[in-house]
């Protein structure tokens, strides 16, 4: 459903050459699936994540979106995505009730459809009790539960999420994941970003490693697991990525010097 | 949901949320509706009760001596006595002797005065002696002066009594004392002037206001629009929802489209206020009676309307503008700063034709802003022409069309969007533009806006330098607008923007039949273009014009007339409006949209409104024939046809043009049916060939 082929993106900077936020980059997410891309800041996560949902242009590569090239029919793959960050913002001045309508109908849901939609969501995700309070006056979970019904509002068959569960407190992360976890299991494919290593173990079907731009290593937890021979994924994904961790997939298994970490 | 409907999604949605702003509402209807009557009523019963509190008050004036005091009081007494224009002054003053001049500081005195006589050189034997009044006053401290005011009045009407007794002492011996009194007023006033003005009082009315209604209008859209504009461009990336709203399956015109509208709703909404405010603020306070005593300010509500139609295009430019310039901005505060030298540079050209002596006419009729002002104005005058209405509206038209296409390119950006993702320079530097095959909608639509004006500037600059020299000025026309601004510059643009040259000015061979197609069409255009001009005939200078140019131009060398009149402006236009601006908006699927658009730019820039029906008409076959044939060679060469042939026959070969039916004025004339039939045929002939083609440089 998700294609990723050899993305090259780079950015112009004040001074010195041209910085490469992505560096060849290839993976797939199939339907049914959840991936995780995980690494550090400034690994090229996000920049993936936004040249997927049309925000940023690739440099080179292509990027596919249910067989269609993100650049060339971006108005066509945009509308198979459900997009989500952490810090995405909702509109201050109308409640969840006006705002969900005014996606909707941007998504080009007809009136009926539209208005199921928002009560699906509402029922699913809990929201009715704050539907009516303008969107500047909810508590930070209740915006996250509106931003998750605004990026499904059209029913998209691809949802790709930055860090969905960023500073949410153990209520709504709960929830959150629990609502993931369904969409998948509805057949969506699912894309995200994460620093909570512990969630992506068990709620990824898949995880890619990103570092400085370039994919390190690919495949299922347990796969990963048993490559870098660790126990848990945190510290894998130290192994991976730490210092002194250049030849990643070459270096030895988790010994008794990383149990210190 | 159709497509151009969530246009309407977007503004219904902006406009309620930009309406629950507070800072939207203290602009838009707390300001005008409450602030204004209050302030001007305030100010003007402040200003009113100040006045008349300074006059009716008591001065201390100070005289050196009691002789001195004496006299200044038989002044003030004799004026006050004899004169009724003396009841105006109702202050009183208090007069004290001392001697010394008092300091500014001295707030218990008002005024210094010294009284002296003086003996005048003239008459001999002397005449009675000349006094002499100084009155010292602080012109900065304003009971002083109110009091020197109130004084001066006093004194002036005592000098005038003065002369009037000493004119009927003179006479009264020789005429009698009834006589005299009537003698000495004629010779007083031995002229008496009236003026009477042929205005009604609603056209006095209607002049007061075209004098500061339209920079009230202006003012208070910029007040109305500049806050929405940031808030809906910088300060949606601000607060985190830009991201959201661009991963919609939404096309980015569509976004700026319905934020635009909103920002120009607000504008509109806010003046609208403002204007219905002052008007109600002047009816109600009878403060036209304050600024004027014999013109009556108020709004007539028939006039209204007009005013609501006149800040419509002003208000929509400026919306553009705004939208356009805030787009670049990542924050808040950038936005703000970027707008200052917007609204300058609103406000200045704006101010500058308040000036009385402003006429909507030449250069200023395709300025922006100042074409709008002065609009306003003539139109409450009804002075303006049909003409004048129709450039100010198109050319306004262009304008914002170009900021909105700018907008759209800068909006959602990605160095604007995400900070982090990289600098301008992306926007501007070569280096950092990927090649593309021909022009954006919005590079074609402001390279056409841009060189509008300067094309305009270079026709009437070079008519006053060249007046006199057809054939230099059309000369040096071929080579500033045809070859400088149609050729060099919209190659040097493409070249810059890393474009396709062969794709984006259509180089290309056309197949055999677009050439014949092109040879028939420029032989026989003229027929239906005759046909049209003659349901909107030109008017008698135009015509008058153009036969004295076909009696120059029959003068000069048949060459020079192709070289300057047909192979000139045919290479040069087509360059430019079927070469990029064609390539650029015809882009994607908008074929039509293209074709059209161009044609309206083309007859646009003719600048004659007796014509803009055959030059939009030409424009259409001209970008049809392009974009059938890939090329712009064929319609190059219909053009050079369509301006040479009828110019050629008309001023070299008078006998040709007599048979052919052409004898006045070449262009509107009824043609008779052995000319019209075949003419037309031929015409049809090269349209069905035209159309026959397979088009080359179709949709991708």
């Amino acid at each position: 459903m998700i294609e990723v082929i050899d993305l090259v993106k780079t950015f112009p900077t004040t001074a010195g050459p041209e910085k490469r936020a992505v560096d060849q980059v290839s993976f797939r997410v199939e339907r049914g699936e959840i991936y995780g891309l995980l690494g550090p800041n400034g690994a090229g996560k996000t920049t993936t994540l936004r040249i997927l949902s049309g925000l940023l242009r690739p440099t080179a590569g292509q990027a596919r979106i249910g067989g269609l090239d993100v650049v060339e029919e971006a108005h066509r793959t945009k509308q198979l995505i459900g997009f989500l960050t952490a810090n995405t913002g909702l509109y201050q001045r109308l409640s969840p009730r006006e705002l969900l309508p005014y996606f909707a109908d941007l998504h080009g849901l007809n009136r009926a459809t539209g208005r199921r939609r928002v009560a699906e969501l509402c029922g699913w995700l809990g929201m009715e009790s704050f539907m009516d309070i303008r969107c500047g006056a909810l508590s930070t979970g209740q915006r996250q539960r509106t931003n998750i019904a605004r990026a499904l509002i059209a029913d998209p068959p691809v949802l790709i999420m930055d860090e969905p569960t960023l500073g949410l407190d153990v209520l709504t992360n709960r929830v959150i994941l629990e609502f993931i976890r369904h969409q998948r299991d509805q057949g969506k494919a699912i894309l995200l970003s994460t620093h909570y290593l512990d969630e992506a173990e068990t709620l990824c079907d898949r995880i890619g490693l990103l570092h400085e731009g370039r994919l390190i290593a690919e495949g299922p937890v347990g796969g990963l697991l048993a490559r870098t021979g660790c126990a848990r994924l945190s510290d894998a994904f130290l192994r991976l990525v730490g210092p002194g961790a250049a030849p990643a997939l070459a270096a030895g298994p988790c010994g008794p010097e990383d149990a210190g970490r | 949901m159709n497509q151009p409907l969530r246009v309407w999604s977007i503004y219904r949605k902006e406009l309620l949320e930009i309406l629950r702003d507070r800072r939207t509402l203290t602009a838009m209807v707390v300001i005008p509706v409450v602030l204004y009557p209050v302030l001007m009523l305030g100010f003007i019963r402040v200003a009113e009760s100040e006045q008349s509190w300074l006059s009716a008050q008591r001065f201390v004036v100070q005289v050196e001596d009691a002789d001195q005091a004496r006299r200044l009081g038989e002044i003030i007494e004799t004026a006050r006595s004899r004169r009724e224009e003396a009841e105006a002054v109702r202050a009183t003053f208090d007069i004290r002797v001392g001697s010394t001049l008092p300091d500014a500081a001295d707030a218990a005195v008002q005024l210094f005065v010294r009284i002296a006589e003086t003996q005048p050189a003239g008459p001999v034997p002397p005449g009675p002696p000349r006094l002499v009044i100084t009155i010292v006053y602080n012109e900065v401290d304003a009971r002083s002066r109110t009091a020197m005011e109130q004084l001066g009045r006093l004194t002036d009407l005592y000098r005038r009594e003065c002369t009037r007794q000493s004119l009927e002492d003179l006479i009264r011996p020789q005429a009698g004392a009834e006589a005299a009194a009537d003698f000495v007023r004629v010779i007083l006033e031995p002229i008496e002037v009236r003026f009477v003005s042929t205005a009604t009082e609603r056209q006095r009315g209607g002049w007061a206001l075209a004098q500061f209604i339209p920079i009230v209008l202006v003012l208070m859209t910029i007040t109305g629009s500049v806050y929405p504009a940031i808030d809906l461009t910088a300060g949606e990336r601000e607060r985190g929802t830009l991201e959201t709203l661009m991963v919609t399956p939404v096309p980015t015109l569509y976004i700026i489209l319905g934020k635009f509208l909103v920002v120009a709703t607000v504008g509109i909404l806010t003046a609208v206020l403002n204007v219905a405010s002052v008007a109600a603020t002047i009816h109600f306070s009878g403060l036209s009676r304050t600024f004027a005593e014999d013109m009556p300010i108020q709004i007539p509500l028939s006039a209204l309307p007009v005013i609501v139609l006149c800040m419509i295009p002003f208000a929509l430019l400026f919306a553009a503008i705004l939208v356009a310039v805030c787009s670049f901005a990542r924050t808040f505060k950038e936005a703000q700063n970027y707008v200052m030298p917007v609204i300058l540079g609103a406000l200045v050209p704006a101010m500058i034709v308040t000036l009385p002596s402003f006429r909507l006419t030449g250069g200023l009729l395709v300025l922006p802003v100042a074409n709008m002002v002065l609009l306003a104005r003539e139109l409450f005058q009804q002075t303006c022409t049909p003409f004048q209405v129709l450039v100010v509206l198109l050319t306004t038209t262009l304008y914002a069309a170009a900021a909105l296409g700018v907008a759209v390119r800068l909006f959602g950006q990605e160095a604007v969007v995400f900070s982090d993702a990289g600098s301008y320079r992306a926007l501007f530097q070569r280096r950092y533009f990927q090649p593309r095959s021909r022009p954006t909608r919005t590079a074609a639509l402001l390279l056409a806006a841009v060189l509008f004006p300067l094309s305009f500037y270079a026709n009437t600059g070079l008519n006053t330098l060249f007046g006199g020299d057809l054939t230099r000025m059309l000369a040096w026309l071929a080579v500033l607008q045809f070859v400088g601004l149609f050729v060099l510059v919209p190659l040097l643009v493409a070249a810059y923007g890393k474009l396709n040259l062969i794709e984006t000015f259509g180089l290309r061979m056309p197949p055999k039949r677009a050439w014949l197609a092109a040879l028939l069409l420029g032989a026989s255009c003229w027929v239906p273009a005759a046909q049209v001009a003659a349901w909107m005939p030109a008017s008698e200078s135009l015509i008058e014009a153009g036969r004295r140019m076909q009696q120059e131009l029959a003068a000069r060398p048949l060459w020079m007339l192709v070289l300057l009149l047909a192979a000139a402006p045919a290479v040069g236009e087509e360059w430019l409006f079927r070469g990029f601006v064609l390539s650029g908006l015809s882009a994607g699927r908008s074929r039509w949209a293209g074709i059209l658009g161009t044609a309206v730019i083309f007859a646009v820039y003719h600048f004659a409104f007796e014509r803009l029906v055959v030059t939009f008409g030409i424009g259409v076959i001209l970008a049809y024939l392009v974009l059938q044939s890939g090329s712009i060679l064929p319609a190059m060469l219909l053009h050079a046809m369509h301006n040479g042939l009828l110019l050629g026959v008309v001023t070299h070969a008078p006998s040709l043009a007599r048979r052919l039916g052409l004898v006045d004025d070449p262009a509107a004339t009824r043609l008779p049916p052995h000319v019209l039939v075949p003419g037309m045929a031929c015409f049809l002939l090269g349209l069905a060939l035209l159309v026959g083609l397979r088009p080359r440089r179709a949709a991708t």
